[in-house]
């Protein structure tokens, strides 16, 4: 057996292939803790509750019941869209809440948990692995309502419907650069975290989320037109809706943009990582 | 004799911690740019508000040997034991380890009050790295050696700390590492408990490294075949002679006046 060598290089003298093949074998032979760990983060918060893990269906169900009320009571009128604005803003707002969710359960993910971090020597990738897959539950059970309801109100969906989920995978790297580099931040740094957690919460009104481009003042639809983030939900979301596509150009250099910062993010994060580890205060 | 096995080699290693909270940050910043811009870190030199936690450190430890580090407060101990288990990554120096190593720090980390003993042994097990199977292969011996057969079912939350310890304990000892941290793990459990511990310790120890810290000096007696001394950050005494070592940490560490909690 190779002995396990300790030394100040820190991973320096290693390169992203090998960084990339560690993630690999780590999250390979810690597939076990993986997998117990994403269960007992959908199941924590309701444990103790009668109805246990039927509310991962039954909160966005609420949701949904929620926004359909209120688009029967009339409150919006956001005058002509190709598809029911209340099925719109639903898909629209959990591509939203998904990407945020990488951003903010990544970049939690090291301090949220620091005490077992300090105390249990396990590959730190595996949080983020149990990060990534979470997010992704919590994003599907919210979208098949979403689907259901567009099919309620008369969307019909084709072929190129299914291009949604790779079309979203650009985004969802984005959403994962950015977690593993403020994850690494966040331990040192609370004033960036701070103004970097407000300006999220801005973007959202930066992109197309909730309304159509075609609604938005001209400074707005400059800085739309400038913002990744734009391509990279609209496109998907055109494909699922069967719109018409445009843009797909841009959309393919901001995809590649995200991943050229996804394989960026991952070495920054596997270098940088232990050294800010020790300034986790218990 | 054979040659013994050697398991670790800890050489000339250092750390170096930081006395003040803003400045640690503001270090760190400064790392993390350095990181950024592929430059090199520095990391033997002290900056302000820094101080040498541990200090060229030389330390081995072969199979079969149950090694006592003893030292005051702030000596350095959980620093060097979070080095060997790779949490901490290391200034100076080189640490080379041959097998796998079992930390128990704090007994409870790692467990989650809602969730039962037998959930909680397939968490912190897959912690030390176990698979599924080999969990459930334990996972009797795990139960009984922590004498919860009635309880394993109950949420740990509703545990008391000495049931968790043991639990605890029993956990790691049953992932069988080569090498075994014990740090301050068994301070919780009750006397009768302890004694199963310090005779499980002996009756593994042929079997692997074992690494052991207290304060307890009573227990280090019973137990330890060797041992070794942390001074403000140096290691100041290494040897097999128990008894020897630990008058020196008596006299020269914890300067105590009465020896009498000895007899």
């Amino acid at each position: 057996m190779e002995p396990i060598l300790y030394t100040p290089e820190g991973g320096r003298d290693k390169s992203l292939w090998y960084n990339l093949k560690e993630i690999y074998t780590d999250i390979f032979n810690f597939r076990h803790l993986l997998r117990s760990m994403v269960l007992m983060n959908l199941t924590q918060q309701y444990k103790k509750s009668i109805l246990g893990i039927s509310w991962l269906l039954i909160s966005p169900l609420l949701s949904v019941i929620v926004w359909v009320l209120l688009h029967a009571s009339g409150v919006f009128n956001p005058g002509d869209s190709q598809v029911p604005y209340v099925a719109f803003v639903l898909l629209s707002n959990s591509i939203w809440v998904f990407f945020v969710s990488f951003f903010k359960g990544i970049s939690d993910s090291i301090m949220g948990r620091g005490g077992e971090l300090l105390q249990n020597n396990f590959p730190r990738i595996i949080i983020v692995a149990e990060k990534i897959i979470v997010s992704f539950v919590n994003f599907i059970i919210p979208l098949a309502l979403s689907i259901l309801v567009l099919i309620i109100y008369g969307v019909k969906f084709s072929g190129s419907s299914l291009l949604f989920f790779p079309a979203l995978l650009p985004l969802v790297f984005l959403g994962i650069s950015m977690g593993l580099i403020f994850a690494v931040i966040k331990v040192v740094s609370v004033d960036l975290i701070v103004l970097f957690d407000n300006a999220i919460e801005v973007l959202k009104f930066l992109t197309p989320v909730v309304y159509t481009t075609a609604i938005a003042s001209d400074l707005i639809q400059e800085i739309i037109r400038w913002n990744p983030l734009t391509y990279l939900i609209d496109f998907p979301r055109v494909l699922l809706l069967g719109m018409p596509i445009q843009d797909t150009h841009i959309f393919l250099y901001c995809s590649l943009g995200s991943l050229f910062l996804l394989l960026l993010s991952i070495r920054y994060f596997y270098l940088a990582l232990p050294w800010v580890f020790e300034k986790i205060t218990l | 004799m054979e040659n013994p096995q050697l398991l670790l080699s800890v050489e000339k290693v250092s750390k170096k911690f930081c006395k003040n909270l803003q400045w640690s940050m503001y270090h760190g910043m400064m790392d993390l740019a350095k990181i950024a811009l592929a430059l090199p870190l520095n990391r033997t030199v002290l900056r302000k508000e820094e101080f040498w936690a541990l200090q060229d450190i030389n330390l081995q430890l072969n199979k079969g040997e149950i090694l006592c580090l003893l030292g005051n407060n702030g000596s350095g101990k959980t620093t060097l034991m979070r080095l060997i288990s790779g949490i901490y990554p290391i200034d100076k120096g080189k640490i080379s380890i041959h097998g796998t190593v079992s930390s128990i720090f704090a007994i409870k980390s790692g467990m989650h009050p809602h969730f039962s003993g037998r959930e909680n042994i397939f968490i912190k097990g897959g912690m030390f790295g176990l698979t599924q199977q080999q969990i459930e292969e334990k996972l009797e011996w795990i139960i009984d050696f922590a004498e919860l057969r009635e309880f394993i079912d109950s949420p740990l939350g509703t545990y008391s700390a000495g049931m968790r310890s043991r639990l605890g304990y029993a956990i790691a000892v049953g992932t069988e590492p080569d090498i075994l941290i014990i740090d301050e793990g068994l301070a919780v459990g009750d006397a009768a408990f302890r004694l199963k511990c310090f005779q499980n310790l002996k009756e593994i120890s042929p079997h692997c490294g074992i690494i052991f810290i207290t304060h307890n000096i009573k227990r280090v007696k019973a137990l330890a075949n060797r041992i070794a001394v942390l001074h403000k950050g140096k290691l100041v005494w290494e040897s097999t002679e128990v008894e020897e070592g630990m008058n020196y940490y008596i006299d020269h560490c914890a300067k105590l006046s009465t020896r009498e909690f000895l007899s």
